[in-house]
């Protein structure tokens, strides 16, 4: 904390707080227009900015030091890697099963094929071609035969049980 | 906090670094408070691709207005507390425990509203549960949406209480003159904690009340 943040003008608190009341009414305003896609995008944009605002003026991040901003950087990483993996779980749930994933509820590319007692979604047609590399790993793979050449071909690995 | 005004506690060398040690302590908790409200927004972004529009039926149903009305009371308390804590440091006594006072009546506000709502909701049958009531095809979607929204406005309401606590032990310290610009330390930090859950609530707020309202 320095000496020049606690000269901080009153003017500055009351001009962030104007800011993210007119953002919040934007925002507000913004939902009852039918904007598709944009409408979540947005809201989530203003509310970021909205966020940036408090950390950087009212929580004095702008002027801290460099530990304050790592801690915060810090947490903030740790949140996109939650995200970002446990994400990437859920949204590959249709294309890569898991052995004991229940399917997907409502959201899906395409129908569900029962494949070797495990849930396969046949995606959108593929040429064979884009699986080579998968056909080249069952070959390596030590389970059963049944595997490569029953399945159909545009289905994504199979699991053998 | 330490007891009496101004001390410096024996491990440090000198205040500033005794008043470095209580922010980085203060952002390391904020840190896992965060890690803390991460999952349940996953949980929320899960249900949002999964039942997007179970969800976005659900959300018409939450109350936009004392939503709206009280994102705009957490944000007045949050420049409140700012304000205060820069009263504590330029010394101003009396506009610190007006301005100290102020945030823990509007959080209280905020709370009261809150109440009013879930009151609204339970009338309404929208508590998930035996009672939940919602248009067929979309009720799983629908009650887990509301199963988050209780889940994270009571969470967050719950941090708001200890928050307000301890603004209102504050404000009987500053009543005893116990802050200055000499030692403002734990002013500063509950408003650093104060903004925290002011930053939890302004994420809240879009994804709760404002999905597909313009249907």
């Amino acid at each position: 904390m320095t000496s020049a943040m606690r000269a901080a003008p009153i003017a500055r608190y009351l001009l962030v707080w104007a800011a993210l009341i007119a953002l919040l009414a934007l925002s507000c305003a913004s939902a009852f227009v039918p904007l598709g896609w944009f409408n979540g995008a947005l809201n989530m944009g203003i509310a970021l900015f909205k966020a940036a605002l408090v950390a950087m003026f009212f929580m004095h991040l702008r002027s801290a030091s460099m530990l304050f901003r790592l801690c915060a950087a810090s947490a903030l990483f740790a949140l996109a890697l939650l995200f970002g993996l446990s994400g990437s779980d859920y949204a590959t749930r249709i294309i890569r099963p898991a052995a004991w994933a229940p399917p997907s509820v409502s959201v899906g590319p395409g129908p569900v094929h029962q494949s070797g007692g495990c849930a396969v979604t046949t995606p959108v047609p593929m040429s064979r071609t884009s699986f080579k590399p998968v056909k080249a790993m069952q070959s390596l793979s030590s389970s059963s035969s049944k595997v490569s050449a029953q399945a159909t071909p545009s289905a994504p690995f199979a699991a053998s049980p | 906090m330490s007891d009496s005004v101004g001390e410096l506690s024996e491990q440090f060398e000198n205040a500033e670094q005794q008043r470095e040690s209580a922010t980085f302590g203060i952002w390391v908790f904020i840190a896992t408070e965060l890690m803390f409200f991460g999952p349940l927004f996953l949980g929320y972004l899960y249900g949002r691709v999964h039942f997007g529009h179970a969800f976005a039926l659900a959300s018409g149903r939450t109350h936009i207005w004392l939503g709206t009305l009280n994102t705009a009371v957490l944000l007045t308390s949050s420049l409140s507390m700012a304000l205060a804590a820069r009263a504590a440091q330029a010394g101003e006594r009396k506009a610190l425990a007006r301005l100290l006072l102020t945030t823990a009546a509007l959080g209280v506000l905020f709370l009261g509203v809150k109440g009013w709502e879930y009151y609204q909701e339970w009338q309404e049958a929208l508590v998930p549960g035996r009672r939940f009531a919602f248009a067929a095809p979309f009720a799983a979607g629908a009650q887990y949406f509301f199963y988050l929204y209780y889940l994270l406005t009571g969470v967050h309401a719950l941090h708001l209480l200890i928050g307000i606590g301890c603004v209102i032990l504050l404000r009987r310290r500053a009543g005893r003159g116990e802050y200055g610009s000499a030692y403002s330390t734990p002013v500063e930090i509950a408003g650093l904690y104060w903004h925290f859950v002011d930053i939890v609530w302004i994420f809240l707020y879009p994804l709760i009340y404002l999905l597909e309202r313009y249907r």
